[in-house]
């Protein structure tokens, strides 16, 4: 799927280049887009050792253990097949924690090591499992409670009242989020 | 405020770390080596998406879409001064950022326009970003309904900020 879009991001962007003659720009910033990666890439490196640092202690002493245990019945709800599979069911709370937190830094590594540990029990290893999808859907329609970078650009830019939009952004996340999840579970029993 | 809760968190897990006996040195130096060799893994998925936005949004593609898209906008009652920001943030959350702030300075960050385009921005995240780091990490290649069920998640939480923005303000 993503092997798609991503052809057609380039092959479509080029038709339009060559039909609003920004053909010179384009290639320049295509080229060039590598560099940003780079920096984006620098950019996180170091949020995600840390965070992943940070969590693995928590991991070992037990915390998140017991985060786990607080969180199981939502956790279960939503990923029903890790119910044997501590691993995933710990790095999916760990996910849960820092999107809610709006650490995007520390929900990226934690996604990801969930990723791995559902993929470990996947049995055909190139189709997404129902917990999979559950989980890209959740992260990308993002349960994120305090919103800082919209917060600080709205004081840079000289907003009376930066934190205003805040309940708002909460009711149209939730909104997001719940429809992202029963969208979910429809598909689940009709895919 | 939240730099106060992070420091407390990080505080409280190294304090409960010694408490239970484990190494939390070691813990974070394995975790910490853990990260990188994420970071390398995701690498190359981050070259290639950003080489594919870029050469989207310099196009003028954007402005093609927004043209495409401007009267199911007008149908839905949203703002179309929005429409870039609804287009580009599913692609990257970066580069949405610099085109909140577009808005934002064209419009102002209070009015009508800046408010719907602030919510948007807070209730969506970015849908083939995730894609295609997740699923590109383990190797998955038959993503099933996720982007569908993405995109309906997406769309609710645009017609969520406008409700919302209407309601509150």
């Amino acid at each position: 799927m993503s092997k798609h879009f991503w052809v057609i991001l380039i092959l479509f962007g080029i038709a339009v280049s060559l039909f609003s003659g920004t053909t010179e720009e384009t290639a320049m910033a295509g080229v060039e887009a590598g560099k940003t990666a780079v920096n984006l890439v620098i950019g996180v490196v170091g949020g995600f050792a840390f965070w992943m640092g940070l969590m693995n202690i928590a991991k070992k002493s037990g915390l998140v253990g017991i985060l786990a245990r607080a969180l199981k019945p939502v956790i279960l709800f939503l990923y029903p097949e890790t119910k044997n599979n501590k691993e995933a069911m710990e790095n999916l709370c760990l996910n849960m924690s820092c999107n809610m937190l709006g650490l995007g830094n520390g929900a990226t590594p934690a996604g990801l090591k969930a990723m791995k540990s559902l993929q470990e029990k996947n049995k055909e290893k190139q189709i997404a499992t129902n917990a999979m999808c559950m989980l890209l859907v959740v992260n990308a329609s993002s349960v994120q409670l305090l919103p800082t970078s919209i917060i600080t650009l709205r004081s840079t830019m000289g907003s009376p009242d930066p934190a205003c939009v805040v309940p708002a952004i909460l009711i149209a996340t939730a909104v997001s989020t719940i429809c992202g999840i029963i969208a979910v579970k429809l598909c689940e029993r009709l895919w | 405020m939240v730099n106060n809760i992070i420091l407390f968190m990080i505080a409280g897990i190294i304090i409960y770390g010694i408490y239970t006996g484990i190494d939390v040195y070691g813990a974070f130096v394995d975790g910490a080596k853990e990260g990188l060799q994420t970071t390398v893994r995701i690498f190359p998925y981050m070259i290639a998406l950003m080489v594919g936005v870029t050469i989207f949004r310099t196009s003028g593609a954007i402005e093609l879409l927004s043209k495409v898209f401007a009267p199911l906008f007008t149908l839905l009652r949203l703002p179309k001064e929005t429409l870039p920001l609804a287009i580009l943030k599913p692609f990257s959350g970066g580069a949405s950022i610099g085109i909140l702030a577009d808005i934002y300075a064209a419009y102002g960050t209070d009015s009508y326009i800046g408010l719907i385009a602030s919510v948007m921005m807070g209730s969506s995240e970015t849908i083939f970003y995730t894609v295609a780091l997740y699923f590109g990490y383990v190797g998955i290649k038959n993503t099933r309904y996720t982007v569908m069920c993405a995109f309906i998640a997406q769309f609710a939480g645009m017609m969520g900020a406008l409700i919302a923005v209407n309601l509150l303000f």
